[in-house]
C-alpha cells in the first residue's frame, strides 16, 4: 500500500478513535495529521516491524498521541499544524457532518420516551446508570431504548423514516 | 474475540465509554482492522458528533455554562409566569435564553410544552433539566427556530411533586429578530 492508499485506509478511522476519545471535531482531526505523518515517517524509516499489520501499528500510534494530546492539548494542536505539511497531496478528505436542521426533524419523530433518554445522553452528558435513575427504568432498559432511537435516527438523517 | 460484524448496540456502547476497558480495546483494535465495521462506526460517530453539539430546547444550567465557556454569545431573558418578557435576539449573538422563574423547590421532575395555539403546534418536553435551588428553567432559542416555528410560542411548565402534577405557569417571549 503507498502512502495515499493508507491515508485513505486510515483517516477515518483514526478521526473515529479521536472523536470517541478526545470528543472535540479539531483535535480530532489534528491526531488524524499527527497519526499519519508519524505512520509514514516510521515506515519510510523501515521502523515498522510488520508492515502486514499496519493497523496495528497505526492503532498504538492513535492511543499515544491522543493521550498526550489530552495530557497537553494546546501544545499538541500547535505541532499538528505543521504536520499536514509532510502528508501527501490531498490526503484530506471531505468529512461528513450531519445536517443540523435533517437532525431536529429526525429527533421531533422519536417516540417521548426514546427523545428524551436520547436528550439526556448527549445533551447533558448522563450514563445509563444515572437516566435509569431519573426515569425508574433498569440500566439494561435504557440501553435498549437508546440504541433503538440511534438506529431509528441514523436512518433518518441519512434519508430513510424516522 | 469481537463479533464480526460487531452488534449496532455494542458499537453504541463503545461511543458513550460503556464498554468494559478491555472489551473497549478489542473492538479498537477490530475496527481499524476492519473494513465493514470501520465503516458502520464512522456513520454512527457522524451521528453521535451530530448529537453531541445539538442544542436541545431546554437545556441545564451545566450546559448553559458549558456554552458560554465555549465562546458561544447568550443572551440570559428571565421570564415569569403570566408576563410577557422581551427578547431581542441581535445578530452578534447566538442564542437566546429564556430563564423561566418558579417555585420549583418540591420539583421531582418538570415537563414543558411548547405550542403556538393560533396555529395548533405543540411539542410536549418531559423530564426536561431545572435547578431546584434557583427555581429555573432554561429555554434555549436558536436562530433557525425562527423559521422553523415562526412567532412567539408559550412554554407551559407543569410540575411534578410527590407524584401530583401542577401547573407551575404559562410563559410567553415576544422575539424580535434582528
Amino acid at each position: 500500500m503507498d502512502e495515499g492508499g493508507i491515508c485513505k485506509r486510515f483517516a477515518g478511522r483514526i478521526r473515529v478513535y479521536g472523536l470517541r476519545h478526545l470528543r472535540d471535531e479539531q483535535a480530532a482531526r489534528d491526531l488524524v495529521q499527527q497519526v499519519l505523518l508519524a505512520t509514514i515517517e516510521a515506515l519510510r524509516q523501515a521502523r515498522v516491524q510488520s508492515p502486514e499489520r499496519i493497523d496495528a501499528f497505526v492503532l498504538g500510534t492513535a492511543r499515544n498521541i491522543a493521550r498526550d494530546m489530552r495530557r497537553s492539548g494546546v501544545r499538541q494542536k500547535r505541532t499538528a499544524e505543521k504536520a499536514s505539511a509532510g502528508l501527501p497531496e490531498g490526503w484530506e478528505p471531505e468529512w461528513p457532518r450531519v445536517d443540523r436542521i435533517r437532525l431536529e426533524g429526525c429527533l421531533g419523530g422519536l417516540e417521548p420516551r426514546e427523545r428524551v433518554v436520547v436528550t439526556m445522553t448527549f445533551a447533558e452528558d448522563r450514563t445509563a446508570e444515572e437516566i435509569s435513575e431519573a426515569l425508574s427504568l433498569t440500566a439494561g432498559n435504557v440501553r435498549v431504548i437508546r440504541h433503538r432511537a440511534l438506529a431509528r435516527l441514523r436512518s433518518c438523517v441519512e434519508g430513510g423514516e424516522a | 474475540m469481537t463479533t464480526c460484524p460487531v452488534p449496532f448496540e455494542t458499537l453504541v456502547r463503545w461511543w458513550l465509554d460503556d464498554l468494559p476497558q478491555a472489551e473497549s480495546a478489542a473492538l479498537e483494535e477490530h475496527l481499524f482492522a476492519c473494513d465493514t465495521c470501520s465503516t458502520a462506526s464512522e456513520r454512527l460517530g457522524d451521528l453521535v458528533s451530530g448529537l453531541r453539539e445539538w442544542i436541545p430546547p431546554v437545556i441545564s444550567h451545566a450546559r448553559r455554562d458549558r456554552l458560554a465557556r465555549e465562546g458561544k454569545r447568550i443572551r440570559l431573558t428571565p421570564v415569569d409566569a403570566g408576563v410577557n418578557a422581551r427578547a431581542r435576539f441581535d445578530r452578534d449573538l447566538d442564542l437566546l435564553v429564556h430563564v423561566l422563574r418558579g417555585d420549583l423547590s418540591r420539583a421531582e421532575r418538570i415537563d414543558v410544552e411548547i405550542s403556538r395555539p393560533e396555529v395548533g403546534w405543540r411539542i410536549v418536553l418531559e423530564h426536561v433539566p431545572f435547578d431546584r435551588k434557583a427555581g429555573e428553567v432554561l429555554i434555549a432559542c436558536q436562530r433557525h427556530y425562527g423559521d422553523m416555528f415562526p412567532g412567539d410560542p408559550v412554554f407551559r411548565v407543569t410540575v411534578v411533586e410527590q407524584g401530583e402534577r401542577r401547573p407551575l405557569g404559562d410563559y410567553r417571549v415576544i422575539h424580535e429578530l434582528m
